[in-house]
């Protein structure tokens, strides 16, 4: 059948599974949006505010549903838009598939009206990319790129298509639906060598990552925890692997870790990481860290083995397909005294209290979301202390209800994510929480919540700075608060108002639950200023490069 | 920190050496030279890089290198089968008293002279990279109009090809 480059690039995204595309119309991308007209009743579009949100948004929905996201965008500014998105999504190993016009072969490289090298400016951000220069490659490009995005670690792929090649006509033939690529696999010799050491351990300590999230491990890991009696610590990407409830759950390790974590990282005598990649905030110091441990290291990419910290034994694989392996292969082990005496640690050096007096803590507040929410929240976050506290604080019980951006620290990440999240989940209530700093940055986003009437719930630690840097300012910089103090005028409640959204102002503690429930139950986006002090801070603290001695617990 | 020649064989693409030279770039890899060429088949590219690091470093960059989805086969090839060889030209004027030590040092030198106008010569040489070293050192000596360096290549010295051989060398990329 003959048909265009763009009813092909829309015909494609369906064959390959796709429900839903965000993005934002213009020039070089006419063609493309005539055919998803065309195709309206099967392919859902939404259009958000700005390319950045729609970037994130196709990163929520991947990251909350498993599936790959896919997120359009016209040439030049539009394209360049993206490059936040993109990078935020390659940081998490998120799969994402983004299509950008771009203008037509004849006038590329003549710097025309809206024309930019994306695949150029894309190259360190993206898995692969693609200039597509020939109408007939095009079903073919569109179905690798979905095997690439989602094969091995998974990461954004973006394929650039010049305006003549969407209105060129081919014969179009059906692409079968993309299978990831085979996963590598650990020969039998690793695996003994693997198991000889966990069975030698008497200390053992699981570092978990995202890794573990994205390829559906938790419940493997917990069985397998359990099994060779080793505490969990995770990384940010690594939360919501295991049950915050879990007795063997040590919580979130590194910069803003628990203590428990930090001293188990010390303190262990094999360190199994799985699906993580000792980022420099979890190492902060990478020659001291684990320094009493052997390194056993399960990961997917072959380049993440001994890249920031030596690993003498590795795995490389699924972090599914080995956890599943290996539990096939180990007999229940003991560790009692390490897993009693950590515990014990636990139950002394919790992390500090969550109610300050009769003050509103955005602490207090994290604690009640599940409650007037429900158990399988989707919780989005911004970037800085709202972040951190939220991964400290936040008693998650189930995968992939977490959504944030751990790697790049993208501040204005929230609010596209959310949408994504709460357009893959529908049935899930969805909250951001978010800072007054980073909401700022892409709130214009909540006019698409509006308009798709999505109930997403925001929270919005409101106080005034830039709270994280604030906080290093007061730590590290002798109290010198250069241009943190922004004190916008704002009116958080006006401002949703504005945007046909519900506001609420939280001032008082008594008020958060009964605050929430209304959020939670307004059956529409509404955005919630709390109303926090400034003085919060985020404790405890290891300082950049510095190890658990260095540990800072409270001003 | 040690040398590795880094041999690479990439799909016959455009913007292919933009992301292997970029990679290098951007994680902070040293590029000290750098050859490409077609090989027997027109669909692949090699790609010769010699580069610089201790020998974590260079399993890194060698990491790194595989995962580029252009890239077909990669290797560090072994320093004890290396067939190694870099093509120079070099044009120099000699006065007419120093035009027979010249020639004299081109023939023990294996390298070829050709006349061209204006009372040039240009030299011709190829060999391993320490040897064009010595050899434009000598040349200096008569004065360099200018040079022209091609990069190293190189090649294992055994009968397999690369892709091969690539799984024995360590070649762990999974499609």
């Amino acid at each position: 059948m003959q048909m265009t480059g763009a009813q092909i690039l829309v015909q494609s995204l369906l064959d390959q599974g796709v429900e839903v595309v965000f993005g934002y119309p213009g020039g070089s991308v006419l063609n493309i949006y005539d055919a998803l007209y065309e195709r309206q009743m099967e392919l859902r579009h939404i259009v958000t505010s700005h390319e950045q949100g729609a970037a994130h948004a196709a990163d929520g929905y991947a990251r909350s549903t498993g599936k790959i996201g896919v997120v359009l965008a016209t040439s030049g500014p539009g394209a360049t838009n993206l490059v936040t998105g993109i990078a935020t999504a390659y940081h998490d190993s998120v799969p994402l598939v983004a299509i950008t016009g771009n203008v037509p072969t004849g006038l590329i490289g003549r710097d025309s009206f809206q024309e930019v090298d994306i695949v150029g400016i894309t190259n360190p951000i993206t898995k692969h990319n693609y200039i597509v220069k020939d109408v007939c490659e095009l079903a073919g490009i569109v179905r690798e790129a979905f095997v690439i995005a989602n094969s091995g670690r998974k990461g954004p792929v973006l394929i650039d298509i010049p305006k003549d090649i969407t209105a060129q006509k081919t014969e179009y033939s059906r692409q079968p639906v993309f299978e990831p690529r085979k996963n590598p696999a650990p020969s039998e010799s690793d695996y003994q060598v693997a198991l000889e050491a966990i069975a030698q351990a008497k200390r053992p300590l699981i570092y978990a990552g995202g890794g573990v999230v994205f390829s559906d491990a938790s419940e493997l890991l917990v069985q397998f925890a359990h099994k060779i009696s080793a505490p969990v610590c995770v990384s940010m990407m690594g939360l919501t692997s295991m049950p915050y409830d879990d007795p063997l759950y040590l919580g979130m390790i590194g910069m803003h870790g628990t203590v428990t974590a930090n001293v188990a990282a010390r303190d262990c005598d094999l360190m199994i990481a799985i699906g993580s990649r000792f980022s420099d905030r979890v190492a902060g110091n990478r020659e001291k860290f684990a320094s009493n441990a052997q390194i056993l290291h399960l990961d997917i990419d072959p380049s993440e083995i001994s890249k920031n910290v030596s690993a003498g034994l590795s795995l490389l694989g699924s972090a599914r397909e080995v956890l599943s392996e290996l539990l096939a292969r180990t007999e229940q082990i003991y560790n009692s005294e390490w897993v009693h005496s950590l515990l014990r640690h636990k139950a002394y050096h919790a992390l500090p209290s969550a109610i300050n007096g009769e003050e509103l803590t955005p602490r207090e507040i994290l604690l009640k979301i599940k409650g007037a929410a429900g158990k399988d929240t989707v919780v989005v976050t911004d970037v800085g202390q709202h972040q951190m506290l939220t991964a400290q604080y936040y008693p998650f019980s189930q995968p992939r209800t977490l959504i944030s951006s751990c790697g790049l620290g993208t501040m204005g990440y929230g609010l596209g994510a959310a949408i994504g999240a709460k357009v893959g989940n529908p049935d899930r209530p969805v909250v951001l929480v978010t800072g007054d700093g980073s909401f700022h940055m892409n709130l214009n986003e909540l006019a698409v919540a509006v308009t798709h009437r999505l109930p997403i719930v925001i929270l919005v630690m409101n106080n005034g700075v830039l709270g994280m840097v604030h906080q290093w300012q007061k730590l590290f910089y002798e109290q010198r608060y250069a241009y943190t103090e922004l004190n916008r005028a704002t009116d958080f409640v006006r401002l949703a108002e504005a945007f046909g959204a519900a506001g609420m102002r939280l001032t008082d503690r008594s008020q958060i639950h009964s605050t929430l429930s209304r959020a939670f139950s307004c059956g529409g986006p509404c955005v919630v200023d709390c109303m926090i002090d400034r003085k919060e801070r985020v404790y405890p603290i290891i300082p950049p490069g510095g190890t658990e001695e260095d540990m800072i617990y409270s001003d | 920190m040690q040398q590795g020649i880094l041999s690479i064989l990439v799909s016959n693409h455009f913007g292919v050496l933009t992301k292997i030279t970029g990679l290098f770039g951007r994680r902070g890899y040293n590029i000290k030279a750098l050859s490409v060429g077609e090989t027997e088949n027109p669909e692949v590219s090699r790609i010769t890089v010699l580069t610089e690091g201790d020998p974590a470093q260079l399993e890194q960059i060698y990491k790194q290198v595989c995962k580029l989805e252009e890239v077909r086969a990669a290797a560090i090839l072994p320093e004890e089968q290396l067939i190694e060889r870099e093509l120079l030209l070099v044009k120099v004027c000699p006065g007419e008293k120093e035009t027979g030590a010249l020639m004299e040092l081109v023939t023990n030198s294996a390298a070829k002279a050709v006349a061209v106008p204006d009372g040039g010569v240009i030299i011709e040489a190829s060999g391993r990279p320490e040897q064009i070293n010595e050899l434009v050192e000598r040349i200096r000596l008569f004065g360099v109009v200018e040079l022209s360096r091609t990069g190293v290549t190189a090649l294992q010295a055994t009968g397999k090809a690369l892709v091969d051989n690539a799984f024995q060398i360590g070649y762990s990329k999974f499609r």
